[in-house]
Parts: structure tokens; sequence; C-alpha cells
């Protein structure tokens, strides 16, 4: 029984990093054009790892840079924002990020919130969902495992160490259990940018429905519901109103 | 240089002159016109002079168009004064010398001469070019030992792509002086030459088995300005060679002793020789050409700066945009800037300095722009960008001065004005500019549509089944062990209540709910300390409580209950208690003895 646990375990752990190489080529070849001033080209170039399913920080991050160049910010937002979900902690994605929101139209003045709620936020969202996931799977199956040997050395002198063992891995299993699904279901709260240079917000999911109020192109908003062509959208100033899905990306 | 020499020192003469003459009357000036020849070979070259006798003015023309003929020098100035019985004399003459070109009669038309305000015309000449035989004959042997070629570097060249052409001399024969008076004509180009050593390097060369001396006269660059197959015309030199003064019939002494090519001898004679022209086949430049390209073919790095990045406003705050590189710089404007809302631009100062290096044009392109920015906060410029052609790289390159920032103050603070919502991180990050790519990612994954795959699953359903199996294992083992003792103790005090809740169920005051009654209790006592209970007996049961050590007063309590409804139950009415007063004795004892056992 162990030893299939631990197989198992090393499978999951294992299992991301079998990569495909063309994903590899592709990149190289985009950050080639990308170093020769030609952004179009790059852009092509990693526009077809995404259309191949390929998933990685690195694309995003580049993609994000060379829309960046070509003056796209909402779609150089888009890719940051994806290249941040895949790398929280990575400091040339969150100041790349941070530094093309300069460039957009639409500012909410927000009143400043707490130290505390900030840093509570920030620590949120430290680990990325894939890593996330690692830390349920370990603690989880140290969990198992410390059961396990209290089941079978609960008799001898060790019983009391593996028992404190246990508890405190089950503890952390929940801590970690609850920021997982925390997670998902931020991360099914899905975001919306605006990829146009402007947009009506209309008061309905109709159209010829009234407008409510412009946005810019690069404004992020959380989406509320969604019907077939439209999003409801939630502006950081608290804000709704409904879009057209061909305006926004979706990260 | 030796012209101006010359005219320093004839003005100098002229005014001592002037000054020791100065009463002394001059007469009607005399103009005239001459050539030296009537008659000249081809390729060979004349001279056109006019004089002016009696006039301290130095005469001025404007040199007319004449066909057929190239200017090889001119105008030649020189000025003789004689002083003949008291009498001054002067005169100056103008000289062009001209190399002709085609065979046929040449006119120089009659020309105004200017001295001072007046002005005077001279008479037309005619001079006759002749190819003769002889000519053409010495052109092809002396073609043979000294001829001029033009070589340029490339024959195919993009517009804009300079192409350099080197005039080389090739000779057998010695040659004292050359002169190279003006660039060829070339339509559709602009051309530069390239300044060279006073003295040309002499080269030994092998063309066709034949060694020649050679000499770079001149090399000359030249900038297409338009596509199609362009023509540069032959470069005129004027050379002084070395030839045989072979002319035997004119020898005094028809004598072997004087045939001697010692005697024989040589002679300088001054020539003139053509290049050959150049095709140059000039491409356009690829379709389609951006935007915002304005001629630019090279290779080029483009600079922009302010020279502070923090000014009040109002102030002036310099902005120079800087293009170095190699290429046409003549041909192109440097780009401008586009600025925000809110900031005066003034004219640019624009300057260059650009040296011909390595057959090329190198050097920069600078223009600085004065901003006058007239609100507090934030400025950020777009980059400028310049776009330029790489005829190496056959295509178009866009560079980026990357952006470009300051802050305005305020004009009494010094506190920048946070008009439009920024908070300070903001501002400090409008210093930086965007980082650069990654170079490489090894952490490739697949997109998935839902955020757990089925492996995740898979791991947690083995951890659940290992502890399903661990609580299994344990429960099997339990039930072997038969560890049915300890089960009994725990339920004990349940079984108890239960048997007492039935009790209470039984409706009328009998011997069975006394009978239950006892059980609960000798069960209660029976199960926690693991005897048999129904073999207990009262006198049994108080040996047990008294080996546990249990307080007396609840032994005796126990006994006393026991014995009590032993009696009832077996006489009735001996023992006056209800079934209720039954109950609650018993809750209280179960109570008394759950707390000492």
């Amino acid at each position: 029984m162990r030893h299939l646990i631990l197989m198992s375990f090393i499978i999951v752990l294992g299992a991301n990093m079998a990569l495909a190489v063309d994903y590899e080529r592709l990149l190289m070849a985009g950050n080639k054009h990308y170093e020769q001033g030609e952004f179009d080209l790059a852009i092509n170039e990693y526009e077809k790892i995404i259309a191949a399913d390929g998933v990685s920080t690195a694309v995003h991050y580049n993609l994000g840079c060379a829309y960046f160049n070509q003056k796209d910010y909402g779609k150089a937002i888009l890719h940051f924002e994806k290249a941040r979900q895949l790398s929280p902690r990575d400091a040339d994605v969150k100041h790349n990020l941070e530094f093309s929101k300069l460039f957009l139209k639409d500012r909410f003045d927000l009143p400043q919130a707490m130290p505390f709620v900030i840093w509570f936020n920030q620590a949120r969202q430290s680990l990325s969902l894939l890593e996330l996931k690692a830390l349920e799977l370990t603690l989880f199956i140290l969990f198992v495992i410390g059961i396990v040997l209290y089941r079978l050395f609960r008799d001898s002198q060790i019983g009391r160490y593996i028992l404190l063992f246990t508890g405190f891995t089950g503890i952390l299993f929940l801590l970690a259990a609850g920021w997982l699904w925390d997670r998902t279901i931020t991360l099914g709260d899905k975001h919306a940018v605006l990829l146009v240079k402007e947009a009506h917000i209309s008061s309905a999911p109709v159209p010829g429905s009234s407008t409510l109020f412009v946005i810019h192109e690069g404004t992020a908003s959380e989406i509320l519901d969604a019907t077939d062509d439209w999003y409801e959208i939630k502006l950081a100033d608290g804000k709704t109103g409904w879009i057209m899905h061909e305006a926004v990306g979706v990260y | 240089m030796r012209k101006i020499g010359s005219m320093g020192r004839s003005l100098v003469f002229r005014l001592t002159l002037t000054l020791l003459f100065i009463s002394s009357a001059l007469a009607e000036p005399r103009i005239s016109s001459s050539v030296d020849a009537k008659q000249v070979l081809l390729q060979e070259s004349f001279t056109w002079t006019i004089e002016v006798e009696g006039s301290d003015e130095m005469p001025n023309i404007r040199l007319p168009d004449i066909d057929k003929v190239a200017l090889l020098s001119g105008p030649a100035q020189s000025s003789n004064y004689t002083y003949v019985n008291g009498k001054m004399s002067s005169k100056k003459s103008l000289s062009y010398t001209f190399a002709a070109l085609e065979v046929g009669k040449v006119t120089i038309p009659s020309v105004e001469v200017f001295l001072g305000e007046q002005s005077y015309r001279t008479k037309p000449l005619t001079v006759t070019i002749l190819a003769s035989q002889t000519s053409s004959a010495a052109a092809n042997s002396s073609g043979q030992s000294v001829f001029l070629r033009a070589l340029p570097s490339k024959t195919s060249i993009y517009i804009g792509e300079p192409v350099s052409i080197e005039y080389k001399l090739f000779t057998k024969v010695g040659v004292y002086n050359y002169q190279v008076d003006k660039l060829p004509d070339a339509v559709g180009f602009w051309a530069e030459e390239i300044p060279q050593g006073s003295q040309p390097r002499l080269v030994s060369e092998i063309v066709n088995g034949v060694r020649y001396n050679t000499a770079v006269l001149k090399t000359v660059l030249y900038y297409p300005t338009r596509a199609g197959e362009l023509t540069i015309d032959p470069l005129k030199a004027e050379l002084e060679i070395e030839v045989k003064s072979n002319q035997r019939n004119r020898r005094m002494f028809n004598d072997p002793f004087f045939n001697d090519p010692f005697f024989s001898g040589t002679k300088k004679a001054t020539k003139n020789f053509l290049s050959n022209r150049v095709k140059i086949n000039v491409k356009s430049l690829p379709e389609p050409i951006p935007t915002n390209f304005t001629g630019a073919v090279g290779q080029f790095q483009i600079k922009a700066n302010l020279d502070t990045n923090a000014v009040f406003a109002n102030d002036a705050v310099g902005l120079s945009i800087s293009l170095s590189g190699v290429g046409n710089f003549k041909s192109f404007q440097l780009p401008e800037p586009q600025l925000p809302d809110g900031i005066d631009i003034f004219k640019p100062e624009r300057s260059e300095s650009i040296s011909i290096k390595g057959m090329r044009h190198r050097g920069s392109k600078n223009s600085t722009y004065l901003l006058v920015p007239r609100t507090a906060g934030r400025v950020i410029i777009d980059p400028i960008e310049f776009t330029y052609f790489d005829p190496s790289a056959k295509k178009y390159i866009t560079k980026s001065s990357g952006w470009i920032k300051m802050t305005v103050y305020d004009a009494e603070g010094t506190l920048p004005l946070v008009t439009s919502g920024y908070s300070r991180e903001e501002v400090e990050l409008m210093q930086e500019d965007i980082r650069y790519i990654k170079a490489a990612d090894t952490g490739f994954s697949r997109a998935q549509s839902s955020p757990f795959g089925i492996k995740y699953w898979t791991m947690h359903v083995f951890g659940i089944l290992a502890l399903l199996g661990i609580f299994g294992y344990e429960y099997r083992s339990r039930k072997l062990h038969g560890n049915a003792d300890l089960r009994r103790s725990v339920k004990a005090m349940r079984s108890a209540r239960k048997k007492l809740n039935h009790a209470q169920k039984i409706s009328d005051d009998s011997e069975a709910l006394r009978s239950q009654l006892h059980q609960c209790i000798s069960g209660y006592i029976g199960d926690r300390l693991n005897a048999a209970e129904n073999a207990l007996d009262i006198d049994e049961l108080t040996a047990l409580l008294h080996q546990k050590e249990i307080p007396e007063e609840i032994v005796s309590e126990t006994k006393h209950y026991l014995d009590g409804l032993t009696l009832d139950r077996f006489a009735p009415g001996m023992v006056k208690r209800s079934s209720s007063e039954w109950i609650s004795a018993t809750q209280k004892l179960l109570q008394d003895l759950g707390r000492v056992l």
C-alpha cells in the first residue's frame, strides 16, 4: 500500500514536467523576431503556441511584451494577467502588468485598503493554482501516511510523535484545502479585459439597449453573469453593465 | 591653393603699383579673346584666354555652355604690369582650358566681359576638333600604356544605398602630374568625393599579363536618388606623361650614334584621358513601404532624452533626438516627437556631424527641441520611432527611443501635483520601462478545460482508500482479538440506561418492572467489573464492590437497595414502595455508582 501511494505521488508531480519540444522552438522563433523589433511576427509565433494549447508563463509574458510594444494595451494586460496566474511571484510579470496599467485611460480612485487586507490578499495570491494543488496533495498524502504509521506503531515509543505529526499535517491539509477551494472559487469568477479602444456598456444583454457608461481599452472587470453573446461585468468602482463577448478577453 | 597664393601676391603687387602711379591716367581698355589652337585632336586640350589691357579691374565673365568640350580647368587669372617710357601699362587675363570630347566645330560664343561697372563684348571664336587616324592610333597605343578605369564597388544597389567608384590610373610609362578638375556628371545621383592623401600611392598590378603601375586618382561615393539603369559619365583627367621623342625625321644627325636610346630620350606631354562610363542598376525599395519610412537607408540607432527629468511648470526643458549610424544622412529628416497636451514645443536646433569612413557616411544627426510644460504632473512622451531600410538585411527596421518621462512640478511647491489619480507607487513606476522578454521557459504545460485533472482526483481517491483500508484492518483485528470486555465496559452505562427506560415504560406496578430494575443495577456493576451478570447474587456483587474499594456507604446503599428490591419482588407488601419510587431510587443509585465505578 505504501509503495503504491508513493508511486502515485511521484507520477502526479512528474506529469507536468513532460513537455512538447515544438513549443520551445516556436518560443525561440518568436523571441528572435522580438529582438529584431518585428513585434507582429513575434506575436504570430507566440499565438501559435497558444493555439496549440501550450501554456507557460514565458509565452504569455512575451506575448504581453510584444502587444505592449504594438501599443495594444488591452491584449498586453490580458496576457500579463494570464502570466501572473501561472507565476504569481514573478517580478517581471508583476512589473510589466503594473507598468502597462499606467497607459490605461480609465482610472478608478478607490479608497486605500487596510495594510493587513492588502497583505492578506497578496498572500492569498502568492501561490499559483498548480503550486496550491501540489501543496494540498502533498499535505493530504502526508496526513494519510501519518495515520497509517500511527496505526502501525501506536503501541511503540514513537507512536506519540507520529500522532503529533499526523495532527499537524491534518490541520495544514485542511488549511491548504480551504485555500485551494477559495482559489478555485475566485478562478471560477472570471475577469474580462477590454480589447477594443472603447466600448459602450449596455443596461441589458440586448442589442440597442441604452448605454450606461463607456470604458476604454485595457480596463479589467469581474464577470458576474454570461449569456451566449453577452457578459455582465462589474468594474472596480462597482458599476455593472453588459458587454458583448467579442469586445473582451477573458482570463 | 596655388591659385589663391598667386592672386594674393598679385593683389599686393597691384596695390603697391596703384599707390605709386596713382596719377597716371588710364586709357580705354582693350579686350581680346583668343584660343591657343584653331584645330585640336580629339581628347586633347585647348585654352581660351580673355585679355584686358589698360584696366585695373580684373575682368569677369559668365562662362557660357559650350558643346563638345568639357572644362578641364579655369578660370586662371593672371596680371602683368609693364613700365615703358615712364608709362605703365597693365595686362590682365582670364583663361579656361577645355578638353575636346567630340569631333566637329566648336563655337565659343561672344561673351560679355565685366570690368568694374562697364561691360564689353568679345568676338565669337571657332575651334575645330579633328579625329585623325593618327590620333586614334595614338590613343590606342597610349591606351595600352596608359588608361583610366572607373571601378564601382557594386553594380546593383537600392535607392539610397551608396556605391563607391574608384577612378584608377593604369600606366606603363611615367606620370609626372595629374589634374582632375571636376566630378563627372551623374544624373540621378548625388555624389561626394572621398578625400584622400595628397599623393596617390603607386601599386603594381598585372592586367592581361602586363604589369602596370596603378594609382587611385579619386574615389567618389554616389547615392542614387531614383530607380532604374543609371549612368555615371566618364571622368576626365589631364595627365602629364612621359612620351618617347622618336621624331627621327626632325633629327639633325642621321647617325646611328644619335639613334642610341640614350639620345632618343623622352619628353613630357600633357594629355587628357577619359575613364569608362559606369552603368549602375538601381533597385527601388521593396514593397510594402512602411508608412513612417522617410527614405533612410543604412543602419541607424535612435536615442531621445531630456536634459532634465524634473522641471517646474512654464520652465523650458530640452529634448534632444539623436540618430547615429551609417547611411544616406542627407536624404531624410529626423522624426518629430508626438507630445501630449499641455506642452509647448519650439522649433528645433539641428546639427549633424557626418564623416566618411570606410566608404560610407557615418555620424549622427541631432535635433534639440525646447519644450515648455504648462501644467504640473507626470508627462510621458511616446517613444520616438525611426524606420529605415537595411540594404544588407534587405528589410525595413524600426528603432524606438523608449519612453520619455518627466515630472513637472508646480510653480510654488516642490511636490508634483498628482492630478490624474496616480498613486505614489505608480509615479515611481513611471520612471521605469517595460521589462524585456523571457528567453526560454521549460514550464510548458497543456491547457486544461478544468483546473483539476483526473490525476489529481485519483491521488485523493488513493488516499481515502488507504484510510479506509487501515480502519478496516483495525476493525478486523479487534474482532479477532475478541476484546469484547472493553466494549462491554464502555457500553455499561448506556445499556443500564436502556434498561431503566425500558422499566419506566412498564405501566403497571408489576414484578416484571422490579426484575428490570434489578437487571439494570446488577448488569451495570457486572459490565463495569467484567463479571457474568446473571450469575451474580447480592453477596457476590457486594464482595466485588468491596474488592474494587468502593466507598462503604455506596456499597451498603447498593446492598440495601438490592435487598429491598428482592424482597418486594418475591414478597409483595413487605416493602411499602411504589414503582415510581423504585425508579427514582434506581436513577440515584446509578448516578452514585457511575461516579465511583
